[in-house]
């Protein structure tokens, strides 16, 4: 008995996975296509970055709420940085993700210093990025940016979409670090026991402060990008990929009482999402009922952790 | 083996005093550990005794008294600071990280890396150190039957043997052990037991915290009876018995007319 749900808590949600895709696929022969399949890699790309910065913090056994808030600011301040003050695109790109990796020093010090609980402290810099957004455009999105700068969301790489490039190169950059690196195997460390990491003589508040940094910067990325896809600076944008991206995180099995996880497990999580999202869409199922589908998604997925979790 | 190894004490503390607002955990503590003394600390619960460690270890700092390592008079305010002067502290069961194989749990803080790009950036050199980890096992003759195991799927015994692998393999000179078996079953505490014994043989000194005098009192060289923050006294094993560490413990005085006839 326990030796299966051992294995369902492994596999569980793998053969969900191929099963939400057997019948999409039966229902909808356009899902199965080359060009639908890239597209929902280009879907997921933004969001999927974004879950990079949320895994590092839930793999320290904290959490980032304010990354969706974060990716919508860092839109905003990329099309202001091109668009009002007429900087070239490097500088707007590098705008949204330094405003990003602001807000994750301020979490980090909230946190550290501060001694907030995570997921207070990313509740309140949610809002205060949110509120940020919506003052710096009084409300009204930013359109009609530069170009190349659109080009990162929309443009292609002979046959592949430029934001599955970026993805890619995230994801194996971020996985190195994260398997290959001192900081990385210290971060799975203090994920796992951060007393021991800290009787090690290793400044684990020093590295928690360059988790969240990281998570702010990845937010922001993934809200440049997002900004680029839809050519606009747009407040209110990016609220539903916080949902999005730690559903991902926990889909791929990162524990969110920390120390386990995978970076690849993040990128299928992610395609996970990208999937249920493309395939109700062919189905033509409203987006209030996607919600619904992606909110008990999510619950069986913390579920099965949580009695991963007792059966250890 | 005898205590006292002739030479100097490792570690000297003199007048160590430490206070929680009004209240003393410690007062006027001197101590002197030598190299390849086996010493367990004992007393009741509220004693002072893991105060007393986590001042040597640097997991907090005294208030008052002077610390000498190898005679020279030392500040030990971090971890860092105590790993500085090769002091390893292996802790009840905050020692490991359950979640990361056996290389990383040796390893981590002291990590060894190839180069790197900036402080964050370094690599690690993972095959050197799974060498370096079966080449520690192996030397303190501990068998665990994959390295690449997380730590979670050991046994008691086993997690604390790699816990002292990780001392030994940084150099301990002093090796402080809070309650080291717990949470082991008869067999695994002999294992654990046997191999402070070989730590004693090394040359390197022991401080066992333990709330079991009966097991301590075969493998420790010397008792340290401490109550309610005061040192009751030290006694060598072959001048007391377990009935005088017990009544120290328990009357907080060290009576003198005790007969040594029964010793263990």
């Amino acid at each position: 008995m326990s030796k299966i749900s051992i294995k369902w808590n492994k596999y569980g949600l793998v053969i969900a996975f191929v099963v939400w895709c057997v019948v999409v696929a039966i229902l909808e022969p356009a899902f199965l296509t080359t060009s639908n399949l890239l597209n929902v890699l280009r879907q997921i790309s933004m969001v999927s970055i974004i879950a990079i910065g949320a895994f590092l913090a839930v793999l320290t056994g904290g959490i980032d709420l304010s990354v969706g808030s974060v990716a919508a600011l860092s839109g905003v301040v990329a099309a202001i940085v091109m668009k009002r003050f007429g900087m070239a695109v490097a500088w707007g790109v590098m705008g949204g993700v330094l405003i990003g990796a602001l807000i994750g020093v301020a979490n980090g010090v909230m946190i550290t210093r501060m001694k907030m609980a995570a997921f207070i402290a990313t509740l309140i810099s949610m809002n205060f990025a949110k509120g940020l957004a919506f003052i710096f455009t009084d409300g009204v999105p930013i359109s009609g940016l530069p170009r190349p700068f659109v080009f990162l969301g929309r443009g292609y790489l002979f046959f592949l979409p430029f934001p599955i490039v970026i993805m890619a190169v995230v994801f194996v950059v971020t996985a190195w670090i994260m398997h290959q690196t001192r900081f990385g195997m210290r971060v799975y460390g203090i994920g796992g026991n951060a007393e021991a990491v800290r009787l090690s003589g290793v400044n684990v508040q020093r590295y928690l402060r360059i988790v969240y940094l990281v998570s702010g910067a990845a937010a922001g990325l993934g809200g440049v990008l997002l900004a680029s896809r839809l050519d606009s600076g747009t407040p209110n944008v990016g609220e539903s990929y916080v949902f999005d991206a730690i559903t991902a995180v926990v889909l791929g099995g990162t524990s969110l009482s920390g120390g386990s996880g995978r970076i690849v497990g993040v990128f299928l999580g992610s395609i996970f999402m990208g999937t249920l999202g493309n395939g109700l869409n062919l189905l033509n199922v409203p987006s209030y009922w996607q919600l619904i589908a992606k909110a008990v998604l999510l619950a069986v997925a913390v579920s099965i952790d949580m009695k991963a979790k007792i059966e250890k | 083996m005898d205590t006292a190894t002739r030479a100097r004490p490792f570690i000297s503390l003199s007048g160590i005093t430490k206070h929680f607002g009004g209240v003393y955990a410690l007062k006027d503590i001197d101590l002197d550990i030598y190299p390849g003394e086996v010493m367990a600390l004992v007393g009741d619960n509220g004693a002072g005794k893991s105060t007393l460690i986590k001042i040597i270890s640097g997991a907090c700092s005294a208030d008052g008294g002077d610390i000498l390592v190898e005679g020279r008079k030392v500040r030990i305010e971090t971890p860092a600071d105590a790993k500085r002067f090769n002091i390893e502290t292996i802790y009840q069961d905050l020692a490991l990280m359950d979640n990361l194989d056996l290389a990383p749990n040796i390893f981590i803080g002291r990590e060894i890396v190839r180069a790197g790009i900036g402080n964050f950036f370094k690599v690690l050199h993972k095959p050197k150190m799974a060498e370096e980890t079966v080449r520690i096992l192996a030397k303190l003759n501990i068998q665990v039957p994959d390295i690449k195991r997380k730590v979670f799927t050991l046994s008691g015994g086993e997690r604390q043997a790699v816990a002292i692998s990780r001392a030994i393999y940084f150099n301990a000179r002093l090796i402080i052990m809070d309650e080291p078996t717990a949470a082991l079953g008869v067999e695994e505490t002999r294992k654990v037991y046997s191999l402070i014994c070989e730590l004693r043989q090394n040359g390197i000194a022991v401080i066992i915290i333990s709330h079991n005098i009966n097991e301590v009192f075969d493998v420790a060289d010397t008792f340290v009876v401490l109550k309610t923050g005061r040192l009751v006294g030290v006694r060598k094993k072959g001048e007391t018995s377990l009935e005088e560490i017990l009544r120290m413990i328990i009357a907080g005085n060290a009576a003198h007319a005790c007969a040594p006839g029964d010793e263990r």
